[in-house]
């Protein structure tokens, strides 16, 4: 599955686009959280997401993030249902690196 | 070309000191408090609470939101106290008065295979009616309700256990609260706590805090790659603990629990445990791989079965069929709920969601929705289950006023050790919120007669050259790789069934990743949110709870409580009814021995010929 991330590099202030590759097996649903840390273990450890105090389980609502143009979860929406995923930071948000955003 | 530190951004002066790095510049701010509580769960929150009341000037710090952080949200079950003081101090007439404290005291021992510390078990015995009561104050003006089951006990969600905490603080004025900010080091002077050093997660911000008193109450540590815990159940503060001179005990017991791994979005759910004892009507058979059943004596399943001793039968027979290759392809066990008819479902279901709808929108748990495991019952397919982590029973040595080997290091709720011993089947709910309580208080008396002591500038040089080394270094090992290696090492090694030479193989590899991890380098520069360095923190302190975990492992030549020795199946009480202690010696780990500390009942003596065996034993007379 094609998985492009809308990045933002905080050094250099600019904003960037990078596509990645991730395996997705159709019958074994994916959330993004899973494909995000696919990415992080396997193909580039630079990108930041929500990874602290995170529950998984979409209890703490912490992993906001945009997925093709809708605000999600990233531990509740379901990778499998699409066929290319365009994450971004959560709109109206304060974007501290990547898709890690704040008030 | 390797990124160096982005210093600019966490060194906002004089740039011809980067060179040699002088640390108190690279400081962004300075925070003066007395009492620096560290987590953001129950035994942080009441611990700030109850000294804050006694007029301490508290400063309480959470890696994530408070009551948002921490394992409370992850709560499916409920807390508890004893059922005497559910009707006469909560003054509750549905109460069961004859689950009385000795009762309790008793249970706990017990399920503990005796290796609790008994002071430690009155504590929690003797406190829990008071907090219960103040807590569930805080619940009702919070607008939570809770489902009340005999001797006393309150069931619930995670969320509607949180609230009330954030009600608690509400409540009280004067408590400075940081979000968001991970303490990363301790700071002693002469084996006396002056102060912590924080990174502000977002901005990479350091932070300096002058205390006199620290409170640790920042969970466990859960190296397994199948855990049902909050992401943040790295060990940090049991190993920052460790390093500033406290002692760690019990570290290699670590309870699991029955956890989904089906639907595979949903892996990590406790909702097959949430069923088994919410739905005690809705019988299951436990299959293996090939369509057989586990075939787990009918007495212990009337033992055990929809209640919190099963957690440590379903990880023995679930463990042994894993170890014995009859797992599914997830690497689990399959629950078959056919025997039951359709309006038996039916009704269970409607029992089930009748109670948590309370709580959880109708048809999901938590946010997931339960379609699909509902269909799957229905349809008398068989759900893969499999034993993940969900709580440290070791950590640190504390007494029952929370005091450790460092004058004023408090630690509660499970970062601490001692109350449950080998195996808990009480409440880690109740154990946060008395030892919070009773920290808050200890601390608060130890500064009213403790001066104040400067932090002794080498030693935060010293720290800080070891928290900014991953900025520095080159070339090295990427966190996140040596972060998973941490995981698949202790599922090898270190997980459920155990044995002597899975253990050293696994201890091995746990020394060569603890080299690893000190010349570990990040891809990227920025101190934001940088993934790499929380990782490489989180990993270090993993390492130092999994050797000593490890270790204590191999040494006990036994099993005992959820200690399971493929090679030593027996409970030996004649051997091994001792705890095993760490503590940092120079660079290396120093390992000691000691019995539990005895106050009402006497310790057993023979061997059973399984922990299963040991619960069976009528001489025992457990009666929860």
């Amino acid at each position: 599955m094609k998985v492009i991330i809308n990045r933002y590099d905080p050094i250099t202030k600019k904003k960037y686009a990078q596509c990645f590759d991730v395996p997705v097996i159709q019958d074994k649903k994916l959330t993004l959280m899973d494909v995000l840390d696919y990415i992080s273990e396997n193909l580039d450890s630079t990108i930041s997401y929500y990874k602290h105090s995170v529950c998984n389980h979409g209890i703490c609502g912490r992993c906001l993030l945009d997925v093709n143009g809708y605000t999600k979860l990233a531990c509740l929406a379901i990778a499998n249902e699409y066929s290319e995923l365009i994450l971004s930071p959560a709109k109206g948000r304060i974007i501290v690196k990547d898709l890690v955003t704040r008030k | 070309m390797h990124p160096k530190h982005n210093l600019e951004k966490i060194l906002p002066i004089d740039r011809s000191n980067v060179g040699c790095l002088n640390m108190r510049r690279v400081v962004s701010r300075v925070i003066d408090t007395e009492i620096l509580s560290v987590g953001g769960s129950g035994a942080a929150v009441t611990a700030a609470i109850y000294a804050a009341r006694k007029n301490s000037k508290v400063t309480i710090v959470s890696k994530g939101k408070i009551g948002y952080s921490g394992n409370i949200i992850m709560a499916g079950g409920g807390f508890g106290i004893d059922g005497e003081s559910g009707k006469n101090i909560l003054n509750l007439p549905v109460a069961n008065p004859e689950f009385t404290k000795e009762k309790l005291f008793d249970c706990i021992v017990k399920e503990g295979f005796f290796l609790c510390d008994q002071n430690m078990v009155e504590q929690y015995v003797e406190d829990s009616p008071t907090i219960a009561k103040e807590y569930l104050g805080w619940a009702e003006r919070a607008n939570q309700e809770y489902y009340f089951i005999p001797p006393a006990t309150w069931i619930g969600s995670g969320k509607s256990f949180s609230k009330p905490l954030i009600q608690g603080l509400r409540e009280i004025d004067g408590i400075e609260i940081l979000e968001d900010v991970t303490i990363v080091e301790l700071l002693t002077k002469d084996n006396v706590i002056t102060g912590a050093i924080g990174i502000d997660i977002y901005t990479g911000e350091i932070i300096l805090f002058r205390a006199k008193a620290v409170v640790i109450a920042t969970g466990g540590f859960q190296p397994f790659s199948k855990n049902n815990t909050v992401s943040d159940m790295t060990g940090d503060g049991v190993a920052m603990a460790y390093r500033a001179g406290a002692i760690l005990t019990d570290m290699e017991f670590i309870m699991g629990m029955p956890t989904a791994l089906v639907p595979h979005n949903m892996k990590g759910s406790i909702y097959p445990f949430v069923f088994e004892y919410n739905m005690r009507k809705l019988p299951f058979t436990i299959r293996d791989n090939f369509g057989n059943s586990l075939n787990i004596p009918e007495k212990i399943v009337k033992l055990s079965r929809g209640n919190k001793l099963s957690k440590l039968v379903s990880t023995y027979y679930l463990g042994n069929a894993i170890e014995n290759g009859l797992a599914g392809e997830n690497g689990g066990l399959f629950y078959d709920y056919s025997e039951n008819s359709l309006s038996d479902k039916i009704n269970a279901f409607d029992s089930y969601y009748n109670r948590f709808d309370k709580w959880h929108k109708h048809g999901y748990y938590n946010g997931e929705s339960l379609d699909e495991v509902e269909k799957m019952i229905y349809e008398d397919i068989p759900l893969e289950v499999g034993i993940a982590f969900e709580y440290s029973l070791g950590g640190v040595e504390v007494n029952e006023k929370m005091e450790t080997a460092v004058k004023g290091l408090f630690v509660a709720g499970e970062a601490s050790s001692g109350v449950f011993g080998a195996c808990r089947i009480g409440d880690g709910l109740t154990e946060m919120l008395c030892q919070g309580m009773r920290a808050g208080i200890s601390s608060a008396d130890y500064c009213q007669d403790t001066c104040k002591i400067e932090c002794d500038d080498i030693q935060i040089e010293e720290k800080m050259t070891g928290i900014l080394k991953y900025f520095e270094n080159r070339n090295g090992k990427n966190p996140i790789k040596i972060f998973k290696e941490i995981r698949k090492t202790c599922d090898n090694g270190f997980g459920i069934i155990r044995t002597g030479e899975k253990l050293e193989k696994a201890l091995q590899k746990i020394l060569i990743l603890k080299e690893e991890i000190k010349g570990a380098s990040l891809d990227c520069a920025a101190p934001e949110y940088n993934n790499q360095w929380l990782r490489a923190i989180e990993a270090e302190n993993l390492l130092v709870c999994c050797e000593a975990g490890i270790r204590a492992a191999i040494e006990r030549k036994e099993s005992r409580g959820v200690h399971l020795r493929k090679d030593f199946p027996h409970v030996n009480n004649d051997e091994y009814i001792i705890k095993y202690l760490f503590s940092k010696y120079d660079n290396d780990m120093k390992m000691e021995t000691r019995k539990p500390k005895i106050t009402k009942v006497s310790l057993p003596i023979g061997k059973k010929a399984s922990v299963i065996e040991y619960f069976l034993d009528e001489e025992l007379n457990y009666k929860r």
